[in-house]
């Protein structure tokens, strides 16, 4: 039997044909499959290459139905492994757009590994001059505004 | 193309629920001193990290104590609080996110979660006991002062108590004269405990306690304690708690008999108001030895059933500041958390006993904008 197909085009165009079942990870998706059948869906605020991105995650996360009940592709344990080598490889701007599609498509799984990446970035840095450098912030405070909230953070929470 | 996305570009709701919250605790103060975006959502939630905090007061000094609550094993990590270091507390007093510490001339009520604090101008001896509270709606805070007078009324020739409420929206105190409960005068040596603004207090009347209500501003009646125990011959001794269930906030009682001092005896209250109670049994225990009833400041935890007795421990030369932990079916465990440094100002006891803040939960209230 063959599988249902859809197609998604990024923002540059780039048309994607993608197995229905994988897509539907997205509850965005999802949705608008029901909604418009048999239709191209528009995603004009994601590039090609975050697209793929998603795309690959989703192939890598899809649950197959095969009658017999639900069986994931790979194992609980492989597929940890996998998503931490997934967003290890992802450089930060791109990471931060990854969690932006996850957060646009509703892809829980993906907004959870993505968001946990970045929280574990964070917590990695040794001080907020770091954690500024790591994720470009620029320092928006004056002097005096500095030591009043390092007096505060004396406290212990 | 779009310009690299940065993490600032993101929605401030996404960095607060799915990035800040997933962030250990001890990341929270660098997190704040990245820019002034993040300093400020800091501030509009409340983001709690892992485990358990309560503040212990120790040798005159704050301590955080960290529980992690996924296992019975863990010990308490303590952390001192460094930046109340400046004051000797000598008691502390602890209502929905805020203490009320009191040293020897001075009474400053803090937000630890926020680092604000206030000084309350206060003329008061030490032997005083303080409560903090506040209305019903949680918009106006308030502290009673309960002192004894020194003399005898000249008519009754009895010694009596006297009422004294600070009101923060006006910054000033008021002498309460017609709330005194008639016979209901607890002993000095119990301090109330505050649960959802309201607070607790055990009386001299046998078998009962009572609520002082911060949104009328008087006592409310006597509320039976559990009716398991004795208490006619006065050979008890008690001591209150305030646990979290949830969203709810209950009373917690440890109960021992001077009779049968190596048996603790924990109830807990469904129901709890100015003017209503109903208790429920927790746990008892037979120690195997005399657990100290003046130090008494403990808490539960009611999923794991255990509970949590801080006393003062005396190890041949040694005293140590030490948590007792109990549990079903003789689940025991003893924590030394360190050694108690005597107290040299005070002639009578020279040492005090851990004093646990029960329940603490942050709270985002602005002390600066009260009254």
């Amino acid at each position: 039997m063959s599988k249902k197909m859809i197609v998604l085009k990024s923002s540059e165009g780039v048309s994607f044909v993608v197995e229905e079942a994988v897509a539907r990870q997205s509850k965005i998706i999802s949705f608008l499959v029901e909604e418009f059948p048999d239709r191209e869906l528009p995603l004009t605020n994601m590039t090609s290459e975050i697209l793929r991105k998603t795309i690959e995650y989703c192939k890598k996360h899809v649950v197959e139905d095969d009658g017999g009940g639900d069986s994931s592709s790979s194992s609980s344990g492989d597929l940890k492994e996998w998503d931490v080598k997934f967003v290890a490889e992802i450089d930060q701007p791109r990471l931060m757009d990854l969690l932006m599609a996850a957060n646009y498509l509703d892809i829980p799984s993906l907004l959870d590994v993505t968001c946990q990446k970045v929280a574990d970035t964070i917590a990695a840095c040794n001080d907020e001059k770091e954690i500024r450098a790591t994720f470009n912030i620029e320092n928006d405070f004056t002097e005096e505004e500095v030591e009043a909230i390092r007096m505060e953070n004396q406290y212990p929470i | 193309m779009d310009k690299m996305k940065i993490i600032l570009d993101l929605p401030e709701d996404l960095v607060a629920d799915e990035i800040i919250s997933r962030l250990p605790i001890t990341s929270l103060g660098s997190v704040r001193s990245t820019c002034k975006k993040w300093n400020t959502l800091c501030k509009s939630r409340i983001f709690l990290g892992e485990g358990t905090k309560e503040f212990l007061m120790m040798d005159s000094r704050l301590c955080l104590m960290n529980f992690d609550q996924r296992s019975k094993d863990s010990n308490p990590s303590i952390r001192q609080v460094s930046v109340l270091d400046q004051i000797q507390i000598c008691k502390v007093f602890h209502c929905d996110g805020l203490l009320l510490c009191v040293d020897y001339a001075r009474l400053l009520v803090w937000n630890p979660y926020l680092g604000q604090t206030r000084w309350i101008h206060s003329i008061f001896h030490i032997s005083d006991r303080f409560a903090l509270g506040h209305d019903h709606n949680n918009l106006n805070h308030k502290i009673l002062r309960i002192y004894d007078e020194i003399q005898p009324d000249p008519v009754t020739r009895r010694y009596f108590s006297g009422f004294e409420l600070y009101d923060f929206s006006s910054s000033s105190w008021k002498a309460l004269d017609d709330v005194t409960p008639e016979q209901q005068i607890w002993s000095p040596l119990y301090n109330g405990v505050s649960l959802k603004g309201n607070t607790y207090f055990p009386t001299r009347v046998a078998g009962f306690f009572i609520c002082f209500d911060f949104t009328t501003e008087r006592f409310g009646p006597l509320l039976p304690l559990p009716p398991s125990h004795s208490y006619d011959d006065g050979l008890h001794f008690l001591s209150f708690s305030c646990v979290r269930r949830e969203e709810e906030q209950q009373l917690a009682l440890l109960y021992q008999h001077w009779n049968a001092r190596e048996t603790i005896e924990i109830s807990v209250t469904d129901k709890i108001g100015p003017d209503v109670v109903s208790w429920t049994k927790f746990l008892k225990v037979v120690t195997g030895f005399w657990v100290d009833p003046t130090a008494g400041s403990f808490l539960i935890d009611e999923e794991k059933k255990i509970a949590v007795v801080f006393v003062l421990e005396k190890v041949s030369e040694c005293v140590y500041q030490t948590a007792h932990v109990f549990g079903q079916d003789g689940y025991f465990k003893s924590v030394r958390i360190r050694q108690a440094s005597e107290n040299s100002s005070s002639p009578h006891t020279r040492y005090y006993p851990p004093l646990l803040c029960s329940s603490y939960l942050p709270s985002l209230l602005q002390l600066n904008q009260l009254g």
